[in-house]
């Protein structure tokens, strides 16, 4: 098989299995609008002016919510022992990393329009460009969902998975905690940025963490 | 190798004098410019071992020798121990100087983010007990965590700061700052020796007890 | 000065604490290997 329809064998194996427990859509958005009521609450928009800091609350927000949604993914195969299950089919271990990873982007690409409105209108938030927030939410998602997979599928394989998720997660998140939120800034408040600069920092961190998995999430999924 | 932990230690200890004794107070940061040479050295030692956890990890995925996974283990360890260092002799400097103990300055903002991958990558190797595995996850993390420090460094540049480069010294100053560098590499290759060794003894004592126990 | 002298007190018990804890490590396991080895009247030869 063709590792594209490998990738692609394994986006409707997801798919079949969020329509059976949608673990991850619930992580995802459960988390993502949970924060988003926390730090409204938090923080008080009606009482603080928030849009200086209301892109890194967005982001914080997308970053739990992307780390427990990819969790959901890969303890799902764990569960059901289908890890081992894939190793015996003859499938590439990196397409199960793309097709996780190409599954789990489009639900939390879907997460964020939902998300992403509503915290702006709770925080009472009009962005200056639109175009512009899509363009940062998407460059910044694609690094921090290739990371998220790669980190839960890590802490898929230990005991206490699920608590070391964020302390191996937001560390390698720092970069996106610069340069994605200084982008989302200019898009929602017209901030002033070195954009030029910024779009390096994320398009180089994409890059390398969307590569990354492909020479060492063989070394993972191993068993 | 036998002679190593004396050269180590004799290395520290003439860094020491220099520092403290020989070389003069600064014209303007006065004697806390002592505190400059350790920092320094420790710096190159954290980045030092980092190095050598990638080295160790690359080498442990290829090859799938127990060694390397202590090698880079071992590294990690002494890494987080000599980052601490730089944090703290760095904060106390800043404080003498800066009139603060921090500041969001590239430098220091990348060393503190090298020091929670590390412990993260450490904890991780704690809450895994299957050999093979726990240095094949650690591998990823190594490898990753690596891979991220380049990105904070410059993300942390452009995002604004200052940290002294170049600071004016004499020769007796260079020559203490030197002396140090030297004497921690050398103090690191003790170190790393003798947490490998323990890596390795604490590897067979495991396998006995695995064997004793059928 | 205060500083100065705060800074290396720091550092330098750290670091001695460190190089202290790792002797102490090593010392601990070559006991029970020892402790192992005599258990099993040298039947493992050591690696």
């Amino acid at each position: 098989m063709p590792f594209w329809a490998q990738v692609a064998a394994v986006v409707a194996r997801e798919w079949r299995a969020e329509l059976g427990r949608p673990d991850m859509v619930v992580s995802f958005l459960v988390y993502g609008l949970l924060l988003v009521l926390v730090f409204t609450l938090a923080v008080n928009p009606l009482a603080v002016d928030v849009r200086p800091s209301a892109a890194g609350l967005l982001w914080i927000g997308f970053f739990f919510a992307a780390l427990a949604g990819f969790q959901r993914s890969f303890a799902r195969e764990r569960e059901g022992d289908a890890m081992l299950g894939l190793r015996a089919a003859p499938l590439d271990a990196a397409a199960l990393y793309y097709g996780k990873l190409l599954f789990g982007s489009a639900l939390l690409g879907a997460t964020e329009l939902v998300v992403a409105p509503a915290f702006l209108n709770l925080a009472n938030v009009r962005p200056v460009s639109s175009a512009g927030l899509a363009g940062a939410l998407a460059l910044g998602s694609a690094g921090l969902a290739a990371v998220a997979a790669l980190v839960a599928a890590v802490a898929a394989s230990l005991r206490s998975g699920e608590a070391l998720l964020p302390l191996l997660g937001l560390p390698l998140l720092a970069p996106l905690a610069l340069g994605a939120v200084r982008l989302t800034d200019a898009a929602l408040t017209g901030a002033l940025v070195p954009a030029a600069l910024w779009l390096r920092v994320l398009v180089a961190y994409d890059m390398i963490f969307l590569v990354l998995p492909l020479v060492v999430f063989p070394y993972i999924a191993e068993e | 190798m036998r002679f190593l932990p004396w050269v180590a230690y004799v290395l520290v200890g003439l860094a020491l004098w220099l520092g403290l004794v020989f070389a003069p107070p600064e014209a303007v940061m006065g004697q806390v410019v002592r505190l400059l040479y350790f920092h320094v050295g420790s710096a190159w030692n954290a980045f030092l071992a980092f190095g050598v956890v990638l080295i160790g990890s690359v080498a442990f995925l290829r090859t799938r020798a127990p060694r390397w996974d202590r090698l880079a283990a071992a590294s990690a360890e002494i890494g987080v121990v000599f980052t601490t260092v730089t944090l703290l002799s760095g904060m106390f400097w800043a404080r003498a100087v800066w009139n603060t103990w921090w500041r969001w300055e590239p430098r220091l903002t990348t060393t503190a983010l090298l020091w929670f991958i590390y412990v993260a990558y450490l904890i991780l190797r704690s809450s895994v007990e299957e050999p093979e595995r726990r240095g094949t996850l650690a591998a990823v993390v190594g490898i990753a965590g690596f891979l991220d420090v380049p990105l904070v460094y410059f993300s942390a540049r452009w995002w604004g700061g200052f940290h002294p480069s170049a600071v004016e010294m004499s020769g007796s100053m260079v020559l203490a700052l030197v002396a140090s560098v030297f004497a921690f590499t050398a103090l690191y290759a003790e170190l790393l020796g003798l947490a490998v060794a323990t890596r390795a003894a604490e590897d067979r004592l495991a396998r006995l007890r695995a064997g004793a126990r059928p | 000065m205060t500083y100065l002298f705060l800074g290396y007190t720091v550092i330098w018990t750290a670091i001695f604490l460190y190089i202290l804890s790792l002797h102490r490590r090593l010392e601990a396991v070559r006991r029970e290997l020892k402790a192992l080895d005599a258990e099993r009247g040298g039947a493992e030869a050591p690696r």
